[in-house]
Formats: C-alpha cells, sequence, structure tokens
C-alpha cells in the first residue's frame, strides 16, 4: 500500500470534478478503475475508470451530491483507486448542490408570487455570498451556482415567514403572509385625546397640535424591516361638523387623494426595528375630530385611533385654609362642553398666621361682613403678597402660558390706589347733638384699616359754629380716635361722632340746633376708606374670585373669568380665528351695565319688562330686551330680575338662584376655534 | 385755588400723585372750594412710560357727592390738538359688584367734603395713539367740567424736534395731515350738515352750541327719529381742514412714512397665520397703527362727501346721570362754504344734526338725562342736558 496525499476541496454536485491519486506502481496509460466512497458510512457511491498518467491515477468523475430533497446540501466523499494490488486513498471531498430553488406558498398554500429574500451563504459566521431576489409570478426562483456552505434565506419585506413547508438541501420553500400587521405605538388605538393648545415636549406626546403618529409592526411580525410600508390614512367628519377654523390647516403630512383612500400616505421603515413615524397637523379648534386608519396594506385596517382635540388649561389655587371652597366638578362639565379641561396643577393654602404682620388689616372679623368667621379681604392693599406667592409656584415653562393663578377670597375691597397709597376722604359735618352720623365717605370703612390696621381716622377737627358774642364762639379742638366709631351693621360708610366724649374743650356743652344759645358743631374727619365689594376680577393670569355663597355661582364665576382670559366673549378687542366673523355672533355685546365683551344669548326671550331705576315700578321693555340701556334692570312680568343663560353673560350675582347653561350655541363656535396656546 | 397745580412738580406723578393732599384738601376745604380739579403731567415720554397719570381733586357738598360716586362717575376726555380727536372713557375700570335692588339712602346733611385722588388714564383710553403730540385732558362728572390740563406726549429726552433749526426746518416742509372723511354721512331727513328747524345761531365767537330737547320720548313704532342734537360752531381753520385731492405720491414727511408702511402692514395681516401668538399680536399692532394713521389724518382718504370744501372734527362726549359710562360721538362735519386756499378765513361755522339714538352705541341715552358735551381743539361747550324716556315708561303706572 503507497501512502497517497489528497487535497480536500469542494466540487459542486453534477460538476466534472478531478480524481487524482499519487501511485508507485503502474505505467502510463494503464487502465485504472476509481472508487468514490461517502464518508459518513463508507458505503460506495460511484465507480469511473480513469487511467495511469506521470505516476498518477487520473479520472474525470461527474460529481455526484445529495439529493435535492436530502437534509444536508453537501456531503463528504473520498476515492480510492488499486494500482499493482496497491490501494491509494484519496483525502476527503466535499460535494455540494450549487442550486437552491426558493418557493413561496400563501397561507392557502397556493403559489405567491414576487416575494422579495435574501439568500446568503455562510462559511461559519462569514458570509461568502449574497443574493437577492424574488419568487417572480410562479412563485418559485432557483437561486444557481452557489458556493458551498450553509444556506440561508430571509424573506423580505413585506412578506412575514409562517412556516417552511420544505427546508431541504436544494429546496427551500416557505410559507408566507404577504404583509405585516401594523400597530399603533402612539396615540395607541381607541380614542385619543390631544391637548392641542400645549406644546409637545417628550414627556407628553398628547400634547401639541402636530401629533407625531408612531407605528410599528405588530409583535407577532416583528420587529420592523427595512422598506416595510406603513400604509396610513385619515378620515373627517363632514365639514359642518368641524370648527371653521382654518389656520393651521388640519392635515396628514404627505397625504394625497390615494386608489386606496381619499387621503392617505404611506411610510417606510429604513432600519431594522424602526417604528414608521407621521406628522398629522390636528389644528388649533377644540372638539375638532380625526380618524387615522393604519395597516401593513393598503387597506389600512390594522389599527385605528379616533382623535379628539382637547385644550388642557392649568390653575394654581390660592385659597384661605380655613375656607371651605365648593367643588368644581360643574366647572369640568362646563368646559369639558367647549373641549377644556381645567386642571389644578398645585394648591397653595395659607392661614392668618402665614401672612405676613403688614396683613393684619386683611383679615376682618366676620361681624363687620353679618357672618360667622373671621373674613380674608383681597384686593389692592394685599394682592402682591398673593401674586408674588404664585410666581415662586413651580410651572413647568411648557404649562406658564396656560396657567392661572385662581386666589380665592372671603371678600374683595381695594385698600390702596394705584400707587399704593391709601383711599382717604375728608368731609365736614354739622352735629346739632352730642353724637350722630358723619356724612358719607367716598367707600367703606373698617375699625381696622384694610392697608395697616390702624384706626381709620387720619386726623380730626371740630369747631363750635356759634356767631360772634354766643357761648362757644371761636371754640375748637380735635376730634381723637375715642371719639369715632365704625359701626358697620348700620352704617359703612360713615362714622359715628360722639362729642361727649372729646377729652378737651367739652363740644357736648356747646352743640345744639341755634336755639337756647346752642349752635351745631361743625366736625372735619379724614379716614382711610376701601373701594369695593367687588365680585372679583382678572389681570392677565391673576384671578381673584370671591367665594360665594352658592356653589354654582361660584363655579361659573370661575368658568366666566376663565372665558374672559380665553378672550371671550367675541368682540373688537377679542378678535376670533380669521375664520369667524365678529357680526355672525348674535348676542355678543359690551356695555349695558357691564364690564367688557359679553354674551346675552337668551335675554330677549325671558325680559319682557324693565325695572325704573330705583325699583319703583316697571313696564314693558321698548323694544327688544338687548335694545335695553341697562340689562340689570331687566325682568319678567312678575318683577323678577333676569338675566341671560350663556355663562358668559355680563352681571355677577353672588347669588342667583338660576344659575348659566354653560357657553350658548352662538359662543361655542367662537370658543371652539379660539387658539388656547396661551390665557394669560 | 384757581391755576394752582395739584402736585408740587411733575415727578409726583409718578410717585406720589397726592403727596400735597395732606396739605391741600384741609386748606381748600377751609376756603370753600367746590368744584372739580385735574392736573396731568406737562410732558411724558412715550418711549419711556406707558401711563398717563392724573390727578384730580373734588370738593362738593354732602348733596353733590351723595349724587356723584367718582369712582363710578367720572369721565376723563383726551383731545389731540393737533388733529382735534377726541377720546372719552370712564375714568375708572367699572369693578364686577354684588348685585341687588338698592338700599334706601338717607338724605345728605349740610356738610361738605372734598377727596384727592389719583388715576392712570392710559388703559381707559386705549385708542388714543402714544405719539408725539399735545392733549388738552379734562374730566367730566355730569354736568361739571374740569379744567383742562394740557400734556405733551413727547419722544425722547431730547427730540430732534427741539433744535431750532429742525422746528424751522419742518414748519416749512411739513405738509399738513388730510382731513378725515366725513362721518355720519349725510342721509334724508338726518343726519345732515345743514342747518334745520331748530337749529342755533353759530356763535358769534369761537365756540360750539347745540340744542337738544330737554325730553325725548321714544316711540315704539313712531318716527324714526327720537333725540335730535341740532349744533352749529364757528371753529378755527387749519390747512389740514381743507379737502384736497389724492396726492400724486406719498407725502415724504415722517409720519406719512409711518403711515404708508402700517398701512401696508395692515393689508398683509389677512396673509398671515393667525395661529403663532406674536404674529397675531404683530398684526394687531400694525392694524392699530394703521387706524391710527387714518385717524390721525396721515393717510390720505376721499372724505366722501364731493360738496364739502373742508372737514372739521367735532366730538360729542355724553355721560349719563344714572350710567355715565359714555355716548362719544366723533362727528367729521363737512364745510360746504367756498374757500380759498390761498386766503383762508381763520374761523368758519358749520353746523350738524343727527339723531342720536341712531348713533353707534346711542341705547346709552335711553331711560336717563344726559349731559352732552362737545369738543374740538382747545374749545370745549356744554353741558347741553337731555333726557330720553321710552314711551312705555310713560306708560307705567
Amino acid at each position: 500500500m503507497s501512502t497517497a496525499v489528497a487535497k480536500i476541496k469542494s466540487v459542486a454536485a453534477d460538476k466534472d470534478a478531478k480524481l487524482e491519486l499519487r501511485v508507485a506502481g503502474g505505467k502510463a496509460g494503464d487502465p485504472v478503475t476509481f472508487t468514490i466512497y461517502k464518508v459518513s458510512d463508507d458505503s460506495q457511491l460511484d465507480t469511473i475508470d480513469g487511467t495511469i498518467q506521470k505516476g498518477k491515477a487520473v479520472a474525470t468523475w461527474t460529481a455526484k451530491g445529495p439529493a435535492p430533497d436530502a437534509a444536508a446540501r453537501a456531503w463528504r466523499v473520498y476515492y480510492s483507486a488499486v494500482v499493482d494490488g496497491v490501494t491509494a486513498t484519496s483525502p476527503e471531498m466535499e460535494v455540494y448542490l450549487p442550486d437552491v430553488e426558493v418557493s413561496s406558498v400563501g397561507e392557502d398554500d397556493a403559489a405567491l408570487a414576487d416575494m422579495r429574500f435574501e439568500l446568503a451563504v455562510l462559511e461559519g459566521k462569514k458570509k461568502t455570498k449574497t443574493v437577492k431576489g424574488h419568487t417572480g409570478s410562479s412563485g418559485t426562483f432557483k437561486v444557481q451556482n452557489l458556493p458551498p456552505g450553509e444556506v440561508q434565506v430571509t424573506w423580505l419585506a413585506p412578506a412575514r415567514l409562517i412556516d417552511w413547508v420544505e427546508d431541504t438541501a436544494g429546496k427551500k420553500k416557505a410559507r408566507l403572509k404577504k404583509s405585516f400587521t401594523a400597530e399603533l405605538v402612539f396615540p395607541p388605538a381607541g380614542d385619543h385625546k390631544q391637548y392641542v393648545n400645549l406644546p409637545a415636549t417628550k414627556d407628553h406626546p398628547e400634547w401639541g397640535n402636530k401629533l407625531k403618529v408612531r407605528m410599528r409592526v405588530h409583535p407577532d411580525d416583528g420587529p420592523s424591516r427595512p422598506g416595510d410600508e406603513f400604509f396610513v390614512k385619515v378620515e373627517y367628519p363632514p365639514e359642518d361638523q368641524l370648527s371653521k377654523r382654518k389656520v393651521p390647516a388640519r392635515k396628514l403630512a404627505g397625504a394625497k387623494a390615494q386608489a386606496w383612500a381619499d387621503l392617505g400616505t404611506t411610510v417606510k421603515v429604513k432600519a431594522e426595528g424602526a417604528e414608521g413615524t407621521v406628522e398629522l397637523e390636528l389644528g388649533l379648534a377644540g372638539g375638532d375630530q380625526v380618524t387615522l386608519k393604519v395597516g401593513g396594506t393598503d387597506t389600512c385596517e390594522d389599527a385605528e385611533v379616533t382623535i379628539t382635540n382637547w385644550r388642557k388649561l392649568f390653575y394654581v389655587m390660592q385659597r384661605n385654609a380655613g375656607s371651605v371652597i365648593h367643588g368644581m366638578q360643574r366647572t369640568a362639565d362646563t368646559l369639558a362642553d367647549v373641549f377644556v379641561e381645567y386642571e389644578r396643577h398645585d394648591e397653595v393654602t395659607f392661614t392668618k398666621a402665614d401672612t405676613p404682620p403688614s396683613m393684619a388689616g386683611s383679615w376682618v372679623a366676620g361681624k363687620e361682613f353679618g357672618v360667622a368667621t373671621e373674613q380674608l379681604v383681597i384686593g389692592s392693599h394685599n394682592r402682591k403678597w398673593f401674586r408674588e406667592k404664585f410666581a415662586k409656584v413651580a410651572i413647568p415653562k411648557d404649562m406658564k402660558q396656560c396657567t392661572i393663578d385662581l386666589i380665592v377670597c372671603d371678600q374683595q375691597y381695594d385698600g390702596v390706589d394705584g400707587w399704593s397709597k391709601p383711599h382717604k376722604d375728608t368731609t365736614t359735618t354739622k352735629l346739632t347733638t352730642d353724637n350722630g352720623w358723619s356724612e358719607a365717605f367716598d367707600g367703606e370703612l373698617f375699625p381696622a384699616n384694610l392697608n395697616d390696621a390702624k384706626h381709620p381716622m387720619t386726623s380730626g377737627s371740630w369747631r363750635c359754629t356759634a356767631p360772634k358774642g354766643k357761648p362757644g364762639h371761636g371754640v375748637k379742638g380735635t376730634v381723637t380716635q375715642e371719639m369715632i366709631t365704625v359701626d358697620r351693621s348700620k352704617e359703612t360708610k360713615k362714622v359715628h361722632i360722639d362729642l361727649t366724649k372729646a377729652p378737651k374743650g367739652d363740644p357736648a356743652s356747646l352743640v345744639g340746633d341755634g336755639t337756647a344759645d346752642k349752635y351745631p358743631v361743625e366736625v372735619t374727619i379724614t379716614v382711610v376708606f376701601a373701594k369695593g365689594p367687588y365680585l372679583g376680577e382678572s389681570a392677565n393670569e391673576h384671578q381673584l374670585i370671591v367665594l360665594t355663597a352658592g356653589a354654582d355661582c361660584f363655579n361659573d364665576t370661575v368658568v366666566h373669568e376663565l372665558g374672559h382670559n380665553m378672550r371671550q366673549a367675541p368682540s373688537k378687542g377679542n378678535k376670533p380665528p380669521a375664520a369667524l366673523k365678529l357680526d355672525d355672533h348674535p348676542h355678543k355685546y359690551e356695555g349695558h351695565g357691564h364690564t367688557g365683551p359679553h354674551c346675552a344669548h337668551n335675554l330677549d326671550a325671558v325680559a319682557t319688562h324693565v325695572w325704573a331705576d330705583d325699583y319703583s315700578s316697571k313696564g314693558p321693555v321698548a323694544t327688544k330686551a338687548t335694545d335695553e340701556p341697562d340689562y340689570d334692570l331687566l325682568c319678567d312680568a312678575a318683577g323678577d330680575l333676569v338675566h341671560g343663560d350663556c355663562v358668559m353673560y355680563g352681571s355677577g350675582p353672588s347669588d342667583d338662584p338660576s344659575p348659566s347653561a354653560g357657553f350658548c350655541d352662538d359662543c361655542k363656535p367662537y370658543v371652539l376655534a379660539k387658539g388656547l396656546e396661551s390665557v394669560r | 385755588m384757581s391755576d394752582e397745580r395739584l402736585v408740587v412738580d411733575d415727578g409726583d406723578f409718578w410717585t406720589d400723585p397726592r403727596r400735597r393732599e395732606d396739605e391741600l384738601v384741609p386748606r381748600l376745604l377751609e376756603e370753600g372750594f367746590l368744584g372739580l380739579r385735574l392736573d396731568a403731567p406737562g410732558r411724558i415720554d412715550v418711549e419711556d412710560a406707558d401711563a398717563m397719570p392724573l390727578v384730580g381733586l373734588f370738593g362738593a357738598t354732602a348733596q353733590e357727592r351723595q349724587v356723584h360716586d367718582l369712582e363710578r362717575d367720572l369721565v376723563v376726555v383726551a383731545t389731540r390738538l393737533e388733529s382735534r380727536q377726541t377720546w372719552a372713557a370712564l375714568l375708572h375700570e367699572p369693578r364686577r359688584a354684588p348685585r341687588g335692588r338698592p338700599r334706601s339712602v338717607a338724605p345728605a346733611g349740610s356738610g361738605r367734603g372734598m377727596r384727592m385722588f389719583a388715576a392712570d388714564a392710559r388703559p381707559r383710553l386705549p385708542d388714543l395713539p402714544w405719539r408725539p403730540g399735545t392733549l388738552a385732558l379734562r374730566l367730566l362728572l355730569a354736568d361739571k367740567a374740569s379744567n383742562a390740563a394740557r400734556t405733551v406726549l413727547g419722544r425722547g429726552a431730547r427730540p430732534i424736534e427741539q433744535d431750532p433749526a429742525v422746528q424751522a426746518f419742518l414748519a416749512e416742509h411739513r405738509q399738513p395731515a388730510f382731513p378725515r372723511p366725513v362721518w355720519p354721512l349725510p342721509d334724508s331727513p338726518l343726519p345732515t350738515f345743514d342747518p334745520i328747524d331748530g337749529s342755533p345761531e353759530p356763535p358769534a365767537e369761537v365756540g360750539i352750541v347745540v340744542a337738544l330737547d330737554r325730553v325725548n320720548v321714544v316711540r315704539e313704532g313712531g318716527p324714526q327719529v327720537t333725540c335730535i342734537a341740532r349744533g352749529s360752531f364757528r371753529l378755527p381753520l387749519s390747512p389740514r381742514d381743507l379737502v384736497r385731492p389724492e396726492p400724486p405720491r406719498e407725502a415724504d414727511d415722517d409720519d406719512a412714512v409711518h403711515a404708508s408702511a402700517g398701512a401696508a402692514a395692515a393689508v398683509a395681516d389677512d396673509a398671515l397665520p393667525d395661529w403663532d401668538p406674536r404674529v397675531e399680536r404683530e398684526a394687531e399692532r400694525a392694524e392699530r397703527r394703521a387706524a391710527e394713521d387714518e385717524g390721525l389724518g396721515l393717510v390720505w382718504r376721499d372724505v366722501g362727501d364731493p360738496a364739502a370744501r373742508a372737514v372739521i372734527p367735532v366730538t360729542l362726549v355724553g355721560t349719563g346721570v344714572k350710567r355715565p359710562d359714555p355716548l362719544v360721538v366723533p362727528l367729521q362735519v363737512p364745510i360746504y362754504a367756498d374757500l380759498d386756499p390761498a386766503r383762508l378765513p381763520p374761523t368758519v361755522t358749520g353746523h350738524f344734526a343727527l339723531d342720536l339714538l341712531r348713533v353707534p352705541d346711542g341705547y346709552k341715552l335711553l331711560r336717563q338725562t344726559t349731559h352732552l358735551w362737545a369738543f374740538s381743539g382747545d374749545v370745549v361747550a356744554g353741558p347741553f342736558t337731555t333726557a330720553v324716556v321710552a314711551e312705555a315708561e310713560v306708560r307705567r303706572p
């Protein structure tokens, strides 16, 4: 037996392979029989004839490889030849199938045409060959002349592999889905509220009028592959069910009329595992809806979401810890009607002990207002303190423009003027008895000033008016605080003067009506007074709401003031969006005894009569109620005062038993159309 | 009191307008002063300040004080002397107060009272152009009017207009502004700018007279005319009042250039998206400026009445006894007399007659007594008093 050295090589099946064996015997031209064996079991695979040439036994063998339906793509063989009784044996050689038939069938096992695939041949982990193709109209494609190695077939988008029907050495037949199932990531399928007035942030994708719609391949079909194509379409309600607002226009980015949708677009995945995204401009109008449908096919049936435009506003409530605030569900309900949510961002409570000594006068005994509990009076004298507290509340930058400072007070009066100086007034009063009421001052007085808790009288003097030659002539003195009493249960704008308490001059003994040598005493008093009472105010983001007894009234006031912050009712100063005309609001008004732009909806229907200014008599309205100058005098036939039913009606009853009906049908289109990016 | 100022100096308006209160009030009360006084800064820099502080003083009998509520009733009137435009509004912003039937009020005594008050009139007159010019400011309290306080709105600490050479140059080259369109346009029978039955004779001296029926009844279904104001005047005539043809090109003075820019911005407004608050605010500013330009006569406009040879601004301001929120009627009265631009008379006479209930906001006269005042530049006339009652009211039991 001679030793033979054979080179291991790979040959493609059905190709001619040159067999060589170095042999010691024989002579050139001698015939030799080659026997080919399978390595796996040493079984004989083939025999061929060869000859001896130059010391080698050589032959050409048409290589036999595994059958196409075999499990393995290649097998190992070796061959031997006997020369002069000596057997020469070759090294192992690999015979592999060079062609692979790739087929695609559908879930019904029928051929599925044009499915794209990528075939890779691997040597270890290294790809030695990559072929991209598709299965053509027949659903089958034969990839030929591949190098040896492991064959992997990957189906490309949109095909999704269900299973392999046949996965053999030469046949790769896959059962496929022609597409993937799309899934909405954000907004999730179903109903979705998008708060279009707030700026979109990473943490709040539900904010912003430009909604970034994210979609992905359903995990069962996932992950996504480059080239996966999402089909997206939008459907809007009829035009008359949408806001008239046109700017910014509702739009799905890239959408146009398609064969498969009135407004549709496609989104291609660029990287494996990536989501598909498309921008949906929702506009700024509240209540507008759009239904967005997505799919892996143009039927767009995989997932859908109905998006409704909402607006979200926030408030920070500042209140006396001792006050019991009414529930605000009515506020929520009223605002929901115009697609606004009013969310409490924070609450700041305080007690008397929390307020600085300079605010001592702001806490007034309940009896001064005819109620049991101590009252917190807020107004010009102390509003700065509350505004500064609001400024310290942490409000995210993105919410700032939409956050209201809602200060709730028990009473509202202004203790100082615009220069922070207390209001002062001076009167002279002629008393004919030793005590009596002063002339009325220009505002209300408190036993302790609201602004500094001091006595309201800043200066005072008295003089006897007795003519020359009469007792008391020329006698005068100072009015002291002991002589002055504020009794708000009887008079709110006057002080009671008691001359008997004068420390000097004894004016009580001089005073009279001019008879019996006693003459009037003229008392001149300068006091600090407060302006009010008021029912609330709104200055940019700061609202001051008086805590009225009625819960409905309180809620309506909150909504009313917020309505003003939302620039309602429409007016020359509260310009509506371009698509809405100011004059199309039939009941907007200004004046008529009220301050600011308001709505008189339903007023003509309920007001039949008008009171005289002093309520002494009433008569029918001259033409119609909305022509009347003073709405606060309008009444029905029974003489009961009436008002408009819109929450933007202008009067401010504190205890009206008939609350508003929310935003009326005239106001709603304007409220819905208004962009609420800022309510400051 | 006479012309005594209510402040020590103009600086008080920005720090403590009532600085003299403790000194003035006792003294004036002692002196028996009754009436309404007003003081205002002599000059306000429109670039530095966005406020128009005023300080007032009201001395009155207790009975008067019971009738007049300073917080509710005071009306501020500003007349721009260059254009003779007038703006008026309640001095104090009405506030929401608890509503209810009025309580009976005890009659006032024989005493008196005096109060000093301060307010910022700027937010109350939002349409007043915040541009250089001269204002005559007054307060009205029903049938009482204060003195006029004059305030110059200036720009910058040392405006170029104070340069004598610039002043001379401007005097020589600046083109007069244009008259604003006639308003209201004449109709039959009213409004009219011809004398009618009951029209008063124009005064012999500069002035305005208005004749009103003392009591007017609004008759349901009756004639449209319900509250006729018949006015006549003799007023100064200036070149800017003359009706002139549209100039062939833009005037080249600064104001006209601004005017044209403002008008262009207003036109462009239509094309701007309205969802960006900044853009919206900018558009509103441009619109406001364009309106101001028109109001100030900086933009040529057809006056709308081919027979008009000049147009004289006369503003009627009515303030009611019950509801003082003023009715402002900015008349632009056409002058039909032939006028030779080369030999302009110093004054012209004119007439107007209109139904005050048919002008915008005319409803304010209903069911109350109103004191009407007329303003044109430095000229003020009034009060002319009228009352309007509804026929239905007459029938009331």
